[in-house]
């Protein structure tokens, strides 16, 4: 492959730049500052644009070669490869390669062509951008290097594409490192740290989980209980089917007994209904056309007594015998009897006009009652000064002396009163002697008419008395004669009717049946009445007795079928039914002990979630460096196998490309130079091997290029490139620098190469 | 009428986010909170029942912090009745512990279980290996009625056997079903059963994980003049996204940083976000995974899966000479998983280059 022109529209600071190139040497004289480097990255991007994304400006290139003064960014590159002469265009956005444009021209059709698309550098040389750069330009440093520094060293960041400070040896002390901040044999990196944690929260979840398997345990427990409080409730359930059978038993007994005495009541007054109803003899009445004949029989019993009264009034008749021996026949007329007791009243009168004649008597009486009143205020005085003299030793009989005396005093001053008005009336009296003789003559006249007809009827010395009781007796005597009279006549007119309305009550009463104790009428009709009363209350008893049976019956849902138990030992089952609820609340309390250990238990289990989700963090924290330590582990492996590969790969060829281009520079033949993996290299000589610190700086400076230009072979398989060398000899003396330029011509007889040189002597 | 139809609220159980456990703890707390504000809802709202079809619990690990605010809350709120359909993963003792199950709280038994209101009845069963073949046959429901089924299970549209936890949905055709309220499915669906009624699922309060994105929450009922309208309600405190990004167009990491922040800038922060980074990627380019982290953490919790394949060949290396180009080619050439040769080629770039390995 060779270039074969150039235009640079624009590219960092060249602008409008065309560059012809030759085969084999193109040696160019500039100065530092020309754009070297800028010119040979523009032939770079042409085969390989921009591709990093690096936001340093002086990483990316993108950026760091943008125009200058503007303008488009870009240029054309003609090449040949295979004897056929293509263009690349490339123009280029400044930020970022979608802005890019390519295009390849057939040079000799003039037309676009499809044998390469962007990525012709690689399709061309076989190797990246990166890789490209490294070993197609030689820049002044490298040759300029230390010569102390370990020419393994250059070569090696030549093919690992590292730089001094990022190299492979670093690379595996990183990895070395993470690995141990990773994990350590002691156990104090970070995925022990994290194990030790995992360790905690797992120890803490098998607490836990212990305690979880405790759960089902007394779950079981738990249902053990209810099934034993199951059973033995059932076993409670029949003692108290057989004690409530024991009480329905009682019950039934007492209701029984209830229906029996209902049955009974209603009985009792079926029989009180019918006893009732036998004297009814199935005849209807009502108590109104009872009423009615009771009412007919109490007026005849009111006509009885009056006809009774006027028939056999015994007072009445005794007395008219009485009055009938009394008068003994000799009944005195009326007119005679007021005749009798004319004459009475007047020996009355007369015999109280002769007694107040006896006035001297009576002044002898008034004259005794005086001198008694004296006595007695004497006895009063006397009674008062005892009592005075006696007051002071005795007390009480002197009280009583008092006393006698003050009363005795009152009593005679009384009778002295009495004595005055009575003389007074004594003293008005007058006197007529004569008068009395004669008055004392009629009056015995009128007693001896007195005596002679009151001692017919009467034996009292009252004459008053005597004419009175005889008046008296005429009088009734002669009205119960009169009596006697009208009541005959009334009594028929009243026995006709009252025989005509019996025989009604008579009628009515035969229909009904009464038994013997009944004689009268009114008996009869008082027990009808009686009876339909009764019926009627009895008849409302009855219904309400027989609704209340049935009702009861109902109620109590007798079943006749029913079989009651037979009599219970009601105080054993009692006794039992308590014995299996305590058993039953015991069972109970123990269950309520196993929900308290369980709910305890769930309640410390709803932090399991919890730790475990702190686990699954921390496991997946763990699990996440452990991927890591093993991606370090494997990472560091790998990079010593790709180490120890590339350097097996390039070993021989670079060995022969070494040899080969010394042997150039120097005219030499270095059969005695020996390359190991570590690209270390030794030259044996007699018999020992010398290493390359032994060499001359120049010396060092041609095994350098020689590395170069081997290492270009090696990398370079398909197509040889074109070899930048930015000035390479700048401290090679004049004759070295003689035979470089002869090494140069010799090296144009492979590579095109572009030589860049600050002075003449160097071109 | 209103019922609210809610399913595999999960309290108390692990996150699936690989949340710190700090975190993890809150977001537990988060999770019995919404349902607690649910049930403040159903209570604004007059909601007469509340349809819980199965995963209330995650295990039998419940803390007594739970249950008791769990039992406090059905008890308060007694003019509410919680229906109960336990699910597969509800074995947590909870109705059993209990020295009295109040009387709202009412459950689905092992066979059909309706309670009765004067709109509709909901009609409910918990399938186990021993009826789930056998309750299709033994589901009579009124045709002049509204009826709402409660199940727990994963829908097909055939017969598995040994499968309690399938519900076989061509057995539940005309039955006379208005509303099949389903519990197992973490998402929101409503789909038509047959001419008559829907199956649909809830989908969860909250989501746990990062497979449980988007909108969670609970769907409301509303019964009237003999028709159920459902409306899915929206209530998550926290919602979980995933934003995945394809790398391969770009050969800048910072242009990739920019795009993803554009990506999710409108996202609310209170969210648990994961980014999934997709697509190849050349060697050269450097990914600053802890840094995007960082300019993501106002988000409550940020995951960063890098799913991404480095795009190197044997036919990327073969020109290329250096150690480098040697160190792939021998990784390449390698026993190792592809994940494997990728992380050591990265350390091994690093390593060669200096940088942070």
């Amino acid at each position: 492959m060779k270039l074969i022109q150039c235009h640079i529209e624009n590219f960092g600071k060249l602008t409008n730049f065309d560059y012809h190139f030759v085969d084999g040497l193109n040696s160019i004289k500039a100065e530092n500052g020309w754009g070297k480097s800028t010119f040979a990255t523009f032939i770079k991007a042409m085969f390989y644009g921009f591709s990093s994304n690096k936001r340093d400006v002086e990483e990316n290139d993108r950026k760091k070669y943008a125009p200058w003064q503007g303008g488009k960014y870009g240029g054309n590159l003609v090449f040949e490869v295979n004897h056929k002469q293509y263009k690349i265009e490339r123009f280029f956005g400044e930020k970022s390669k979608t802005e890019d444009t390519f295009n390849l021209i057939d040079m000799l059709s003039g037309k676009p062509s499809k044998d390469y698309d962007e990525s012709i550098g690689v399709k061309l040389f076989g190797l990246d951008e990166d890789a490209f750069e490294r070993s197609s330009y030689i820049p002044q440093k490298v040759l300029n290097a230390n010569p102390n520094d370990s020419l393994t060293q250059k070569l090696t960041n030549i093919i690992q594409g590292t730089t001094a400070d990022y190299n492979f040896e670093q690379a595996k002390a990183r990895l070395k490192d993470q690995k141990r901040k990773l994990t350590t044999a002691q156990k104090t990196g970070q995925i022990d740290e994290l194990e030790s944690k995992i360790e905690v929260v797992l120890s803490e979840i098998r607490e836990l989980k212990v305690e979880e398997q405790r759960i089902p345990v007394i779950q079981n427990q738990i249902a053990e209980q209810e099934n034993e409080i199951e059973k033995l409730s059932n076993e409670q359930n029949q003692i108290q089917k057989q004690i409530n059978a024991y009480g329905k038993l009682q019950e039934r007994q007492a209701n029984q007994a209830l229906l029996n005495e209902l049955s009974r009541q209603v009985t009792v007054t079926q029989n009180e209904i019918q006893q009732r109803q036998a004297v009814l003899n199935r005849h209807q009445t009502t108590l109104a056309e009872v009423d009615s004949y009771l009412a007919a029989d109490k007026t005849i019993t009111a006509r009885e007594n009056e006809i009774r009264g006027k028939t056999s009034n015994d007072y009445a008749r005794q007395r008219q015998q009485v009055l009938t021996a009394y008068f003994h026949g000799n009944v005195p007329t009326a007119e005679t009897v007021q005749s009798i007791y004319n004459d009475v009243v007047t020996y009355n009168h007369l015999k109280t006009q002769t007694q107040n004649v006896a006035t001297p008597v009576a002044v002898a009486k008034t004259r005794f009652k005086n001198r008694l009143c004296l006595g007695l205020v004497i006895l009063a005085l006397m009674s008062l000064l005892v009592g005075a003299c006696v007051f002071q030793l005795q007390m009480a009989f002197a009280i009583a002396a008092l006393v006698l005396g003050g009363v005795l005093l009152l009593a005679s001053g009384f009778l002295y009163l009495v004595n005055m008005i009575n003389a007074k009336t004594s003293l008005s009296l007058n006197v007529d002697y004569a008068r009395l003789q004669s008055d004392q003559n009629e009056m015995l006249r009128l007693q001896k008419s007195i005596l002679e007809f009151i001692h017919q009827y009467e034996q009292n010395h009252n004459y008053l008395a005597a004419i009175n009781s005889i008046m008296a007796n005429l009088q009734e005597y002669e009205t119960l004669q009169a009596q006697m009279i009208q009541n005959s006549s009334q009594v028929n007119s009243l026995s006709q009717m009252l025989v005509a309305e019996k025989q009604q009550i008579a009628n009515y009463l035969a229909q009904f049946i009464f038994d013997e104790n009944h004689i009268t009428d009114s008996e009869k009709l008082t027990t009808l009445r009686q009876v339909l009363i009764d019926l009627d209350v009895l008849q409302a008893r009855l219904q309400k007795e027989t609704r209340e049976l049935a009702q009861f019956k109902k109620d109590k849902n007798f079943d006749a079928s029913e079989t009651l138990v037979d009599e219970i030992d009601i105080n054993t089952l009692q006794q039992k039914e308590q014995d299996l609820q305590n058993l039953i609340d015991e069972q109970r309390d123990a269950k309520a002990q196993l929900m308290v250990s369980l709910n305890q238990i769930q309640n410390k289990l709803s932090v399991l979630s919890d730790k475990e989700n702190e686990k699954i963090n921390l496991e997946n924290e763990r699990d996440d460096l452990k991927r890591q330590l093993f991606a370090v582990e494997a990472a560091s492996k790998f990079l010593q196998v790709a180490d120890e590969s590339l350097s097996s790969k390039f070993l021989a060829p670079m060995k022969q490309g070494l040899t080969k281009y010394l042997n150039m520079i120097t005219g030499r033949d270095y059969d005695n130079l020996n390359l190991d993996t570590d690209l270390n290299i030794t030259f044996e000589e007699y018999g020992k091997a010398r290493n390359v610190g032994h060499y001359s700086t120049g010396y060092k400076n041609a095994i350098d290029l020689s590395l170069r230009f081997a290492l270009v072979d090696v990398l370079y398989r398909q197509e040889k490139p074109f070899i930048v060398l930015d000035d390479p000899f700048v401290n090679l003396d004049d004759t070295k620098v003689k035979k470089a330029k002869q090494f140069l011509q010799n090296l144009s007889q492979e590579y095109q190469l572009i030589y860049f040189a600050c002075h003449e002597s160097r071109c | 009428m209103k019922i609210i139809h809610c399913a595999d609220l999960h309290l108390d159980s692990k996150m699936e986010t690989n949340l710190s456990t700090t975190k993890a703890q809150k977001r537990k707390k988060e999770i019995l909170n919404t349902f607690e504000r649910m049930v403040a809802y159903a209570v604004k709202n007059s909601v007469n029942a509340i349809i819980i079809a199965g995963d209330m619990f995650d295990t039998d690990h419940v803390s007594n912090m739970t249950k008791s605010r769990v039992l406090n809350l059905i008890e308060k709120n007694s003019q509410i009745d919680f229906l109960y359909l336990s699910g597969n993963h509800d074995e947590s003792n909870f109705i059993h512990l209990l020295d009295e199950v109040p009387a709202n709280l009412k459950i689905f038994g092992e066979t059909w279980t309706t309670f009765s209101y004067q709109q509709v009845n909901v009609i409910g069963v918990v399938l186990n290996e021993n009826n789930y073949s056998l309750v299709y046959d033994t589901l009579n429901l009124p045709a002049d009625q509204l009826n709402i089924v409660v199940m727990h299970g994963e829908v097909s549209s055939h017969a598995i056997k040994n499968k309690s936890e399938v519900i076989n949905l061509s057995l539940l055709k005309n039955k006379n079903i208005d509303y099949l309220a389903l519990g197992h499915i973490h998402s929101y669906a409503l789909h038509d059963l047959d001419q008559r009624g829907v199956y649909c699922y809830a989908g969860c309060l909250e989501g746990r994980g990062f497979d449980e994105c988007g909108e969670k929450g609970f769907v409301l009922l509303e019964i009237e003049n003999r028709e159920i309208k459902s409306q899915f309600v929206n209530f998550a405190q926290r919602q979980l996204v995933e934003v995945s990004f394809d790398i391969t167009p770009y050969d800048d990491w910072f242009k990739i940083e920019s795009q993803i922040l554009d990506k999710v800038k409108n996202l609310a922060t209170e969210n648990l976000l994961k980014i999934v980074l997709r697509g190849k990627y050349k060697i050269q380019l450097e990914k600053h995974l802890g840094m995007l982290e960082q300019k993501l953490s106002q988000f409550f919790f940020v995951k960063i899966k890098d799913e991404t394949v480095l795009d190197v060949t044997n036919a990327d290396v073969e020109n290329d000479v250096s150690l480098r180009g040697e160190f792939i080619r021998q990784v390449l050439a390698s026993n190792l998983t592809p994940g494997q040769k990728e992380q050591t080629i990265l350390i091994g770039l690093r390593a060669l280059t200096g940088e942070d390995l």
